[in-house]
């Protein structure tokens, strides 16, 4: 990442979107500024919910300094996050004071990366580019990702960031609309990976869903494998039932011994670079 | 013009009300389509909101599997 391909154009491009946001698919062009909010409810400001250098992600990217911002554009019913993901309110503000304190803070456990994450970061670019403005001596940067951004939203990102971290959640837009509470989840997704991953490094994590191999698990390894076979896939296999999962009746229930074993088969069949 | 049909799973519903009278709705509910569906609108007001078209299994609904494109 270079803090010089942060210029006051980029900068003022960025902050365009605050008066007519059109940052993610919803495009619903509102006037954050004045107090008009678009379906992911997010004013002018950032809020960083949590912030702490953590040791769980892909070893490509850990230790990894995580920001946390509130808000987004998904409404996963299985979200982790919760409320925090959900409530742009909730939060600190991120400023650029706050965002440097934290930085040297976590200098000490010497973090290879600096990771935005959410909610989704997207939806706060304009915030997060004026915080790293000021911060010349970072870590690589990752964007964690729905990837339901817009592509003017990713060309702001674009000699920014260093490796995306894009969640490919769905395998069709029927399970994005039920679950994931988007439309073309599946035609935006797969547009965006081809975007990005001409650009700069890509990991791809899909996290497992119980009850979803066929609707959602097989099509993304299929499609991953025609399209870009090379990509780092890390396939996580963590799940367990938060939000509102319990309400969905395949949802409420951690995943089952023979759903890994299946996936990690097919994922292998099909030759994709899973990484870990 | 008739609202879709709707399976209540979510418990949550949010609204959103744009300024110029979109609305965009995450977790529709029947009590909310016959809220909604009382509300002048334009035909193709229910494009955010159409169930997914799917076969029915024991875990609930499994939207068609399309291959992404
Ligand atoms: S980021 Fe929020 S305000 Fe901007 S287009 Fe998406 S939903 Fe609308």
């Amino acid at each position: 990442m270079t803090v010089a391909a942060i210029t006051a154009d980029r900068l003022a491009a960025a902050d365009a979107h605050y008066r007519g946001c059109r940052l993610c698919e919803h495009r619903c062009g509102v006037d954050r500024t004045a107090g008009e909010r678009g379906p992911c409810k997010a004013g002018p400001v950032a809020r960083v919910f949590r912030q702490r250098v953590e040791y769980g992600d892909e070893r490509l990217i850990a230790p990894s300094h995580l920001f946390y911002l509130s808000g987004c554009d998904l409404r996963c019913v299985f979200c982790i996050n919760e409320l925090n993901a959900f409530d742009p309110r909730r939060g600190d503000e991120l400023t650029p004071e706050l965002f440097r304190a934290a930085v040297e803070a976590g200098r000490p456990l010497q973090p290879r990366t600096l990771q935005w994450v959410g909610g989704e970061p997207t939806i706060h670019l304009p915030a997060v580019l004026a915080a790293m403005a000021g911060c010349p001596d970072l870590p690589r940067v990752v964007w964690k990702t729905d990837l339901h951004g817009t592509p003017e939203a990713y060309d702001l990102l674009d000699g920014v960031v260093d490796l995306y971290l894009a969640d490919f959640k769905f395998g069709n837009n029927g399970c994005g609309r039920r679950i994931g509470g988007v439309e073309r989840y599946t035609d935006i997704l797969s547009r965006n990976l081809r975007l990005v991953a001409g650009r700069t490094d890509l990991i791809i994590r899909h996290l497992l869903l119980p009850g979803h191999t066929e609707c959602c698990y097989r099509p993304i390894v299929t499609w991953l494998a025609g399209h870009l076979p090379t990509v780092k896939f890390s396939l996580r296999e963590g799940y367990l039932p938060h939000w509102q999962a319990n309400h969905y009746q395949e949802l409420g229930r951690p995943l089952s011994r023979r759903e890994i074993e299946s996936a990690r088969r097919i994922a292998a069949d099909a030759g994709l670079h899973l990484v870990s | 013009m008739k609202p879709p049909k709707t399976r209540d799973e979510g418990p949550v519903s949010e609204i959103t009300i744009l300024p110029d009278g979109r609305v965009y709705v995450f977790g529709l509910t029947r009590p909310l389509v016959e809220v909604l569906a009382a509300l002048p609108r334009q035909e193709s007001g229910w494009r955010e909101m159409e169930p997914p078209a799917g076969r029915e299994h024991p875990g609930g609904v499994v939207p068609r599997a399309e291959p992404p494109p």
